[in-house]
């Protein structure tokens, strides 16, 4: 026997008398016994009374209808269904500009008010701060700072680095002070400081810049020159060397020992107390 | 020569057009595009989209004449066209109706539903004549498209199971539920719009 959820899938055929005679008389039997079926059953009816009410539309326009085809028929090429691509372009057009027009407006509106946001803040921030004076330097500050000391000693007008790196100091003693060197002020090192000013006051030009060289805590000390140096360095004779597959030349000063080599760009003397390996550590950072 | 045509069937009319015989066509076209067009609108309840999709239709059955092979009957090929493209545009409404779903749109996701039964052109009310099938007609625009389909083929175009499964491309079982189903909603949808439910007897 049937299952009752499929005799109840059956109603509008037994309804429109789809059914055949076995099959009516099984759905009968149940109608008896299932009141769930025979509400359904009446509700089904219903709905079918209702459509059978439904009449047809007034239509007189067969003509134009006739005339439109033949103009479609006329302009598609074979196999091509011009109409209904310019059918589907219409359709698109009608309902999906709406919907774009809207998010294409949404899209403007927003970019816009950002925009205007930007620029008003623009205008309304305080001109850049400068860079805080680097306390630890790498090679590159190094190199300016020689040139700035430089430009300084000689009286020029340091813009690009004060532009850089917001330096306001108008004298070579004012920028000692200001780089903040971090070293321990023990008197070795104020007597390397001593050795820097000895030479910029003896050649008058460049030259002292802190180098962390991250070995340790540890200094070395960069000094900036011009190509065209001197063979000597002050009072200290320059003796030619070899570090880490280099050539170099070295002076001993005292307790320091100090390395300068030639660089594409600029000479560099290192100044420095460290052990061998260290410095040939430094040196190949720096190189 | 139209009396001729007239009496022809289905079949001399179709191998006539496929002989390119205009004339043929327009008997063809006589014959059946009061009831595409019927079909359209019950289907897709708006008059003019009804009107470009019957046109549809006929451009379709014209290029595709050679293609027909005659293994089923004229009338369900073309009620199977039909109801194809009718279930392409129900789609696209059905889409956009989801697109347009979420808050802010909603006066627009209303809208495009009220559009299945309203038209611009406000023609829809005019060709129902009377207030009864207009209700009748807004109430099977509530019914979904699926059941509505069925509905419609059985119970105005008069279809068999056997004819309404070919062309719905289902089991006549299927036919059968979603025809109850579809009923059933038809019955809600019109007590939804304040008809009695004895108001339709035999």
């Amino acid at each position: 026997m049937l299952r009752h959820y499929r005799l109840k899938q059956r109603l509008s055929a037994y309804l429109d008398g789809e059914l055949s005679e076995a099959e009516v008389r099984t759905l009968e039997i149940h109608l008896q016994r299932c009141e769930s079926c025979r509400r359904e059953l009446s509700a089904v009816r219903q709905g079918k009374c209702s459509a059978q009410h439904f009449g047809k539309p007034a239509w007189r326009d067969s003509e134009l209808l006739w005339a439109r085809l033949q103009r479609a028929r006329n302009t598609a090429a074979p196999g091509m269904l011009l109409l209904s691509a310019s059918r589907r372009w219409k359709f698109a057009l009608r309902t999906s500009f709406k919907a774009r027009a809207v998010w294409a407006g949404a899209t403007i509106v927003v970019a816009s008010a950002l925009l205007l946001l930007h620029l008003g803040l623009q205008k309304g921030r305080p001109e850049a701060r400068p860079r805080p004076w680097p306390s630890r330097a790498g090679s590159a500050f190094a190199i300016d700072f020689g040139l700035y000391l430089d430009a300084l000693s000689k009286g020029q007008e340091p813009h690009e680095f004060e532009r850089r790196y917001g330096s306001r100091v108008t004298s070579y003693e004012e920028a000692m002070l200001q780089t903040n060197f971090d070293m321990p002020a023990s008197p070795r090192m104020l007597s390397a400081f001593q050795l820097a000013e000895v030479q910029t006051l003896k050649s008058g030009c460049c030259y002292s810049v802190q180098f962390n060289c991250t070995s340790n805590s540890r200094r070395t000390i960069i000094f900036q020159q011009p190509r065209d140096h001197p063979a000597s360095f002050g009072p200290y004779d320059l003796v030619p060397t070899e570090v880490n597959g280099r050539r170099c030349f070295r002076i001993d000063a005292g307790d320091w020992t100090v390395l300068c080599w030639d660089d594409e760009v600029s000479q560099y003397v290192v100044m420095s107390q460290l052990a061998d390996a260290d410095l040939t550590r430094a040196l190949r950072y720096l190189m | 020569m139209k009396a001729e045509l007239g009496t022809r069937n289905e079949l001399e009319l179709l191998s006539a057009c496929q002989n390119g015989d205009q004339t043929a066509f327009r008997a063809l076209f006589d014959k059946f595009h009061e009831r595409v067009l019927h079909l359209c609108i019950r289907l897709c309840g708006n008059v003019q989209e009804a009107e470009d999709i019957t046109q549809e239709v006929f451009l379709r059955i014209h290029h595709k004449l050679d293609k027909f092979e005659r293994k089923s009957e004229f009338k369900t090929w073309i009620y199977r066209v039909t109801l194809n493209l009718c279930m392409d545009r129900n789609r696209t409404i059905d889409r956009r109706a989801k697109y347009w779903s979420f808050k802010p749109f909603r006066h627009v996701s209303n809208a495009l539903e009220s559009q299945n039964f309203t038209n611009t052109r406000n023609v829809d009310a005019q060709i129902w004549g009377n207030e009864v099938q207009e209700i009748l007609h807004k109430a099977l625009m509530k019914v979904k498209p699926d059941w509505r389909n069925v509905l419609v083929l059985k119970d105005i175009e008069g279809l068999t199971y056997k004819e309404i499964a070919k062309i719905a491309n289902c089991s006549e079982g299927t036919v059968c539920s979603r025809l109850n189903r579809g009923r059933k909603a038809l019955r809600a949808a019109l007590a939804g719009l304040g008809i009695d439910e004895n108001y339709f007897r035999d």
